[in-house]
C-alpha cells in the first residue's frame, strides 16, 4: 500500500482507465524496498551492536568456536501476497480504492480509515483473472523469486555489524498472523487484518491443484536468496494419502522425493487425527491450509459450511448424516 | 426420500435451461474441486475451428487438474477432469462438469507438456495420469492423444469412466489404457435409466473389451440409501463384476455424500436428491458384505 500511496516514496498515480501500470507498481515496489532493507538493516545494526555492549551473551558465546562465523538472519512474510498482488497488476486490472469512496463501498467499508486523508488508497478492486503462486505456474512463481531475490540483493549491499553474513528465511508461522492484523488489503484479494499465509505458502486458500502444485512452486525459490530457510507447510487428512498405514507412509515417502527433486526446501506436513479436525470446526484461522480430499473433490475444509464439516469429519473417520 | 417420490423423480432436472447454459464460474472458487492453472487458452477460434479441433483431439475441453493421491487410481496422480458429461446422474456432485462448454479449452501440446513435467513425480510415486470428468471418454481424441504420449515417456495411465461411451473407443484407444476406474452405476437397465438417464449395456460391453485386451479394472459403485442400494441393485452389479473376470483387481464403494450440493443451487438445477443422506455403516457392511460373497476384494 505504501508503495503505491503516500508514504516514503513518491506514490504512483493510476493509469488513465484507472488501472494501476504493473512496471510502475514493480519499479516502485523495488525502491520501497531500498528503503526497507535499509531501515532493516540499519535497525539490527543497532540491535546487535547494544547487545553486546550492555547485555553480551558471553556463556552463549563461549559456546561458539574461537573464529565465530555470523549471520545476520533477516526474515520475510507475506511472499504469497507480494507475488499475488503483482500478478494481478500485471495479468488483470487492479482499480485503486481511495478513502472517501470505502465507506460506501459494499464488501469496502471495513477499509474505511476513520480521521485518514480522503485520497489514502485503502483497498483494490481486482477485474479479471490473474494467475496464482503455488499452482505450479511459472507466471506466478517466477514474481515470488524475484521478490526474494530483490530483497536479498538489496540487503547484501549493505554494511552489516561486526562483518556478518547477511542471510534472509522465510519460514514464519506465527507472526504472520500478527502482521496480517496490523495490514491492509491488497490487489491479491487479500483481506485487511487477515493473517498472512505462513512461511513460503501460496495465499490462505489459493492453491488449488494439491500438494504436489504447492512443493514445486516453492521450491522454485532459490535456496542461495534465503540461506536460513524457505518453508512450506501442507495440512492433510489421512485419507488423502492412501487406504492404510503402508501405503500412506509411501505414498508421503514418494511425494516428499518428488518435492526435494524439484527444489522443495523445508516442508512441514501435518496430517490430522479426527480431534484436530474437530479443532479446526472451531478454530479455522488455525488451519487455513487444510485440505481434505475424498474421491472426486479436493475441498479447502474452512471454506465449508460447518454442516459440511462436520460430515466431511464424519465421512473422514466414521458416519455421520446417514440412513440405512 | 419417500417411496413414490423415488418411483417417479422430477426429471426436470436433466431438461437444459437457459441458466444453466450461462458459465458459471463462482463456485469455482471455492475449491470445491481444483482449479485450471498453468495452461494458457486457445484465442480466436472460431466455432468451425473448435469442432474440428475437438474432433482430431487437438484441443480438449477442461474443467481443472489437480494432483493427489490414492483417491484417483494407485500412487500420486496427476488427475484431469474433463467437461462435457452425456449422463444426468441424481447424484451427481459436480453439475459444473455437465455441459462441455462450460470448461476451458487446452491445446492438446500444453497437456502432454504438463504430463511430461510430472512424469519423474508419477516415477517417484507410482503413480502417473488420470482422466476424468465429466465424462472422460466424451473427448476420446484428445484423450486417447494424450494417453499415447503418456505412454511413450513410460508414464502410468488411468481411466475414470462410466463407460457409457464404449461406442466412442477403438480397440487401439482401449491399448494405452492401463487402469479403468469403471462406474457400474446400477445393475439392471431400468434402475440405470432412473438413477443416470442412459444405458447400462455399453458399460457391461466396455469393461468386457478392457477384460479381453488384458487391461486393469477397479469398478466403482456410488451407495446412495434407497436409490442404488437395494439388494437386488447390489446382487446384480456384483453379477456384473464377475463377468469381467481377472481383470477387476478390487471394488470401490463410494458411499453417497453432499459436498457438491451447493453447486446445483448455484446452477439453479432442481436437485432431485435435496434432503438425501449418506448411508449407514450398517448399510455400508451389508452391501461390503454383498461384495465380498462374490469373491470381491472391497474398499468403502
Amino acid at each position: 500500500m505504501q508503495v503505491i500511496d503516500k508514504g516514503v516514496i513518491d506514490p504512483i498515480k493510476p493509469e488513465a482507465d484507472g488501472t494501476l501500470d504493473f512496471e510502475k507498481v514493480k519499479a516502485n515496489y523495488e525502491k520501497a524496498l531500498e528503503w526497507l532493507s535499509e531501515t532493516y538493516v540499519e535497525a539490527l545494526n543497532i540491535i546487535h551492536y547494544m547487545h553486546d555492549k550492555y547485555a553480551y551473551e558471553a556463556i552463549e558465546m563461549a559456546l561458539h568456536d574461537r573464529e565465530v562465523y555470523r549471520t545476520l538472519g533477516c526474515g520475510m512474510s507475506g511472499l504469497s501476497i507480494a507475488a499475488d498482488s503483482l500478478s494481478a497488476c500485471k495479468y488483470a486490472k487492479v482499480y485503486p480504492i481511495y478513502n472517501k469512496d470505502a465507506k460506501n463501498m459494499p464488501g469496502h467499508e471495513k477499509e474505511y480509515v476513520e480521521g485518514a486523508d480522503d485520497d489514502l488508497i485503502v483497498g483494490y478492486r481486482t477485474v479479471g483473472e490473474f494467475p496464482i503462486y503455488g499452482n505450479d505456474d511459472d507466471r506466478a512463481d517466477d514474481l515470488a523469486k524475484w521478490v526474494v531475490s530483490t530483497v536479498m540483493g538489496q540487503v547484501k549491499r549493505l554494511p552489516v555489524y561486526r562483518g556478518a553474513v547477511p542471510t534472509q528465511s522465510i519460514l514464519t508461522i506465527t507472526s504472520n498472523v500478527e502482521y496480517g492484523k496490523a495490514t491492509g488489503s491488497f490487489p491479491s484479494g487479500h483481506q485487511k487484518g487477515t493473517p498472512y499465509a505462513p512461511g513460503a505458502n501460496p495465499e490462505n486458500g489459493m492453491d488449488s491443484h494439491g500438494m504436489l502444485p504447492s512443493m514445486f512452486s516453492v521450491g522454485k525459490i532459490d535456496y542461495n536468496d534465503a540461506l536460513d530457510g524457505i518453508s512450506l507447510t501442507n495440512t492433510i487428512t489421512p485419507d488423502g494419502l492412501g487406504r492404510d498405514e503402508d501405503e500412506r507412509i509411501s505414498n508421503l515417502v514418494g511425494i516428499l522425493d518428488a518435492g526435494n527433486g524439484h527444489g522443495l526446501y523445508h516442508a512441514n506436513i501435518n496430517v490430522l487425527r479426527k480431534e484436530q479436525l474437530e479443532d479446526a470446526v472451531e478454530h479455522p484461522e488455525k488451519y487455513p491450509h487444510l485440505t481434505v480430499r475424498v474421491s472426486g473433490y479436493a475441498v479447502n475444509f474452512v471454506r465449508l459450511t460447518k454442516e459440511q464439516q462436520l460430515d466431511v469429519i464424519s465421512r473422514t473417520f466414521h458416519q455421520g448424516a446417514v440412513e440405512d | 426420500m419417500s417411496n413414490s417420490e423415488q418411483n417417479s423423480p422430477d426429471k426436470s432436472f436433466r431438461t437444459t435451461t437457459r441458466h444453466m447454459l450461462k458459465t458459471s464460474k463462482e463456485y469455482q472458487r471455492q475449491t470445491l474441486m481444483g482449479g485450471l492453472s498453468g495452461f494458457e487458452s486457445p484465442i480466436g477460434l472460431d466455432r468451425r475451428d473448435r469442432i474440428q479441433a475437438l474432433r482430431t483431439g487437438d484441443i480438449g475441453f477442461v474443467h481443472s487438474w489437480d494432483i493427489n493421491t490414492s483417491v484417483d487410481g494407485p500412487g500420486t496422480r496427476m488427475t484431469v477432469f474433463m467437461s462435457g458429461c452425456p449422463l444426468r446422474c441424481q447424484y451427481c456432485q459436480n453439475p459444473d462438469t455437465w455441459k462441455m462448454r462450460d470448461g476451458k479449452p487446452v491445446y492438446l501440446d500444453a497437456m502432454i507438456k504438463k504430463v511430461e513435467r510430472y512424469k519423474d513425480l508419477f516415477q517417484s510415486t507410482g503413480g502417473g495420469i488420470t482422466f476424468s470428468g465429466g465424462e472422460s471418454m466424451m473427448q476420446p481424441a484428445f484423450v486417447s492423444r494424450v494417453f499415447r504420449a503418456a505412454k511413450e515417456m513410460g508414464v502410468h495411465t488411468c481411466l475414470d469412466t462410466s463407460g457409457f461411451l464404449n461406442a466412442n473407443y477403438t480397440d487401439e484407444m482401449i491399448d494405452d489404457i492401463d487402469l479403468c476406474l469403471l462406474d457400474v452405476k446400477s445393475g439392471d437397465e431400468e434402475t440405470y435409466h432412473k438413477v443416470t438417464g442412459g444405458l447400462l449395456q455399453p458399460t457391461i460391453d466396455f469393461g468386457q473389451r478392457l477384460a479381453k485386451q488384458g487391461k486393469k479394472i477397479w469398478v466403482r459403485f456410488v451407495l446412495v440409501p434407497g436409490l442404488t442400494s437395494s439388494e437386488e441393485n447390489v446382487e446384480n452389479v456384483a453379477r456384473i463384476c464377475e463377468i469381467f473376470g481377472d481383470a477387476l483387481e478390487h471394488v470401490d464403494i463410494l458411499p453417497f455424500h453432499q459436498l457438491g450440493r451447493p453447486k446445483w443451487h448455484e446452477l439453479r438445477i432442481p436437485y432431485p436428491l435435496e434432503d438425501q443422506k449418506g448411508p449407514s455403516q450398517a448399510l455400508r457392511d451389508r452391501v461390503k458384505k454383498q461384495f465380498e460373497a462374490h469373491g470381491f476384494t472391497v474398499y468403502v
